[in-house]
């Protein structure tokens, strides 16, 4: 079995992240950068399924720094590719998915594609849907596990009022949720290793398409700061400010 | 001119001229080298950090277990060859590991004893039976070690211990009989053997200190009831006793009477991870100071736009930046000798060599940790005073680290000792060129600098070696064989060159980040070391002055102190308060230290 997980470099969950003062992005200078954490949960399940199951995983990113994909291949992947984009992360979920695509084309046929439900830099829920329109793949969202039961791909999947459980046929794509697993961390040897492992770097020309950024980032606004509390003297006073000021009651 | 070597003898800064070709600086950490910190950070956080309050309780079976974990990613067996289980990574990877390690500084003392003295006595001076017998299993932490020197008697002087170790022969078998006591011994409560130090008898007749692998069951030993300690509480330190401890004869360590090399050798590593971890926990106590400034407002403002905690926050990270630069520094030093290979007597001498540097880092780590921690006290205010909140643990949990190791007052007495010696054996030519200099002091002007980038701060670190060979030079021309004794005089030098290693690894970092065309960074480290240099030469200064007035009267003395206030008349200040107002204000931004690589 053939799987490639998608994965995308975003800033580091724990960052304190500044915007710049004119508002056209985020200062980096220091910043630190992590794997997409749902991406995380998808390598998680691949390396389950392959470690099952048997077979190649691949992973694939678009960015301007091989980091998360030494990372990957450190945890258990076999192969890399990164398409060098130097504004990957200024890059809009359609025309990133058109390389994805592309890629796909190229280097597959997979059997089942992976990656997170969202990325969390740009709140995009996009990927997985624009992929299987693209690439004619049946497509199940929101996974919190998956395991192959002979040759059939049993996939559960949270949703509103509970969990389902589904059968799919591959070629698939999944997208994940916050897995039934935390992600493995990597090991020392493993990162050793993982230099010896290939990773391709690919260039828009190489897979001869063109990309014309369908939207452009105007401002970026901080959340509102939050206000202190403010302690009131008694009990007429608290109803006086709910019913006059805040006007709850 | 500065020239370019590729072996750089341990104290050779303070004689010549260092160019930026010759220092390992933490930008170029190479891929592995940044995974494997990273690897180490979400270890801690995943792995360990859930379970501090539990660990602080001092849980034996759940420090084993965490251990084991930390096992199975490899971080046991960083230290050993690969040929017995290990991972022989190269010390900047241990640092940098080290440096992460030190999130819970309970489980990173319990840590560092089982990969560090715990086992590396075995790594460097074993035979491969005693090899291939522990450190697979060290690696695998299915065995636990623990480290025995220190006694009720003797901390500082060590090699005064007490404890003996008698060989006896009898129906044909040769064993060891071990009767004495041992002083805080870490990892104690819990390890499966101890490497223990004691003085030797064949026949009778005294042999020198040996070194021994004592089984926890062997007969006769007895593990004693867990200190009540001021901080690192969740680690296990207990005393040990002997009485009549028969052992097999080939549990000796290397060879009788080597004893005190194994030791030394050891503290060596030992003092530069210290100071590595120091520099972690640092970073990790200033930033959760400052995350709690800004939110904390006093007279309707976050307490970070304070200028009193703005001079904290800048002397606390300029601070991390000389020590930290001086710590990889050194590490890159003995990395390139040791070309991989790592244990055995050969690599022991080699990272012998840099006993200099290692006492500084050591020294420098643990005072800036501690200005750090008091600091950190200081702006959470009285909640800094309670447990509720992280600062009274960093307060507690730092102090140590200007005790063990060997205390900083015997480390600076090291520092002198191995300066003399290799002066004295011609490796250092400080003799000449204090000499040489002694002749120049007096019409000697500093040349004014060119405006070039940080090449007054290049001329301060020459002229701080000229303090130095000017100290040296006077300590040993007034006080000669009486030197030993004159410990006050011995500190002085001590700092003096402390401080010069510090401001020169920070100088030649900046320098190298210039070069490498990261001009940002170049000038965020720029600032830090003016910032920095402001108070090493009044230190520096001071020292000299502490020096000069206890050696001289009279007209000599007010000469000297003319020439010695010359040396530093040309430097012009950049603005004080402008440098740590933008120091602070890049810390807040960043929340932390804003020159982290990993």
């Amino acid at each position: 079995m053939r799987i490639l997980t998608i994965i995308k470099r975003v800033p580091d969950t724990a960052a304190n992240i500044r915007i710049l003062e004119d508002g056209s992005g985020i200062d980096k200078t220091n910043l630190n950068y992590v794997t997409n954490p749902y991406d995380e949960y998808a390598l998680e399940t691949a390396l389950r399924l392959k470690e099952a199951k048997g077979g190649q995983l691949e992973v694939l990113a678009v960015s301007d720094n091989q980091d998360i994909l030494r990372n990957a291949l450190a945890v258990g992947a076999d192969k890399a590719y990164m398409v060098e984009y130097a504004d990957y992360d200024k890059l809009d979920p359609y025309n990133l998915s058109r390389i994805y695509a592309e890629v796909i084309k190229q280097k597959g046929p997979y059997d089942l594609i992976l990656t997170g439900k969202v990325t969390i830099d740009d709140n995009s829920y996009a990927i997985g849907g624009y992929l299987a329109a693209f690439l004619g793949l049946n497509y199940v969202s929101h996974i919190v596990s998956a395991a192959l039961e002979g040759d059939e791909l049993v996939v559960e999947k949270e949703t509103d009022r509970g969990s389902e459980t589904l059968s799919i046929s591959m070629p698939a794509i999944l997208t994940h949720e916050r897995g039934k697993y935390e992600p493995r961390l990597p090991n020392l040897r493993g990162i050793m290793q993982a230099k010896r492992k290939p990773l391709d770097v690919l260039k828009l020309e190489d897979l001869g398409i063109t990309v014309t950024p369908a939207y452009e980032i105007v401002k970026l606004t901080p959340p509102p700061k939050k206000e202190g509390g403010r302690i009131l003297e008694s009990v007429d006073e608290l109803v006086e400010v709910l019913k006059n000021e805040i006007k709850v009651i | 001119m500065s020239e370019t070597k590729d072996f750089v003898r341990g104290g050779e800064f303070l004689v010549r001229e260092f160019s930026t070709s010759e220092v390992f600086i933490p930008e170029e950490f190479n891929e592995d080298q940044k995974m494997m910190g990273q690897a180490a950070e979400d270890f801690m956080l995943k792995e360990v950090m859930p379970h501090d309050e539990k660990i602080e309780k001092k849980d034996y079976e759940l420090l084993k277990t965490l251990l084991r974990k930390a096992a199975e990613l490899g971080f046991t067996g960083i230290e050993i060859p690969e040929q017995y289980g290990g991972l022989g990574l190269d010390k900047v990877s241990t640092m940098i590991i080290g440096e992460k390690f030190s999130m819970q500084s309970s489980f990173a003392i319990t840590w560092g004893v089982q990969i560090g003295i715990g086992s590396l006595p075995i790594v460097y001076f074993g035979n491969e039976k005693q090899k291939s017998e522990y450190l697979p299993k060290v690696a695998a932490a299915e065995i636990f070690g623990a480290y025995a020197l220190t006694e009720p008697c003797c901390g500082s002087d060590a090699l005064a211990l007490k404890t003996k170790a008698e060989l006896v022969e009898e129906n044909g078998e040769k064993y060891w009989l071990i009767n004495g006591s041992k002083m805080f011994i870490t990892n104690g409560g819990f390890a499966d053997y101890f490497i223990v130090y004691a003085r030797t008898y064949i026949n009778g007749e005294e042999k020198g200190i040996s070194a021994f692998i004592v089984p926890r069951n062997a007969e006769g030993f007895e593990v004693g009831n867990e200190f009540d300690k001021m901080g690192m509480r969740g680690s296990s330190t207990v005393p040990l006793f002997f009485e009549n401890v028969k052992i097999p004869y080939e549990n000796l360590i290397y060879e009788v009477g080597k004893g005190h090399y194994i030791a030394f050798g050891i503290l060596n590593i030992g003092r530069y991870k210290l100071g590595a971890s120091c520099i972690g926990s640092s970073k990790y106590a200033v930033r959760d100071a400052i995350k709690y400034g800004k939110e904390r407002t006093a007279f309707g403002r976050p307490i970070v736009e304070f200028e009193m905690i703005r001079e904290k926050i800048a002397n606390i990270i300029s601070g991390i930046y000389v020590g930290e630069s001086a710590v990889y520094r050194t590490a890159g030093y003995m990395d390139k000798v040791l070309k991989g290979d790592l244990s055995g007597d050969e690599s022991m001498k080699l990272i012998g060599e840099y006993a200099i540097e290692h006492s500084i880092i050591k020294i420098a780590g643990s005072e800036i940790l501690d200005y750090t921690v008091d600091e950190v006290v200081q702006i959470y205010g009285g909640y800094g005073y309670t447990e509720e909140y992280p600062a009274a643990r960093y307060y507690r949990d730092s102090r140590i680290n200007r005790i063990w190791e060997g205390t900083n007052e015997i480390n600076r007495q090291v520092i002198v000792a191995m300066i003399e010696r290799k002066a004295r054996k011609n490796q250092l030519p400080i003799i000449q060129k204090a000499l040489e200099f002694a002749n120049e002091l007096i019409s000697y002007m500093p040349e004014t600098p060119g405006a070039g980038f940080l090449e007054a701060e290049k001329q301060m670190v020459d002229i701080f070696k000229k303090v130095f060979l000017m100290t040296a030079g006077l300590a040993v021309q007034k006080f000669g064989e009486n030197l030993r004794e004159k410990q006050i005089a011995l500190e002085s030098v001590a700092n003096i060159v402390i401080e010069t290693y510090l401001v020169e690894s920070g100088l030649l970092r900046a320098l190298k980040l210039k070069e490498m065309g990261d001009e940002k960074r170049a000038s965020d480290a720029a600032e830090l070391l003016k910032y920095y240099m402001f108070h090493a030469i009044k230190n520096v200064e001071k020292e000299a002055t502490k020096l000069i007035v206890s050696a001289l009267e009279g007209d000599e003395q007010r000469m000297t102190l003319a020439a010695l206030r010359k040396l530093f008349r040309w430097y012009e200040y950049p603005n004080y308060n402008d440098l740590l107002n933008s120091i602070a204000q890049k810390a807040i931004d960043y929340e932390g230290y804003y020159m982290n690589v990993v």
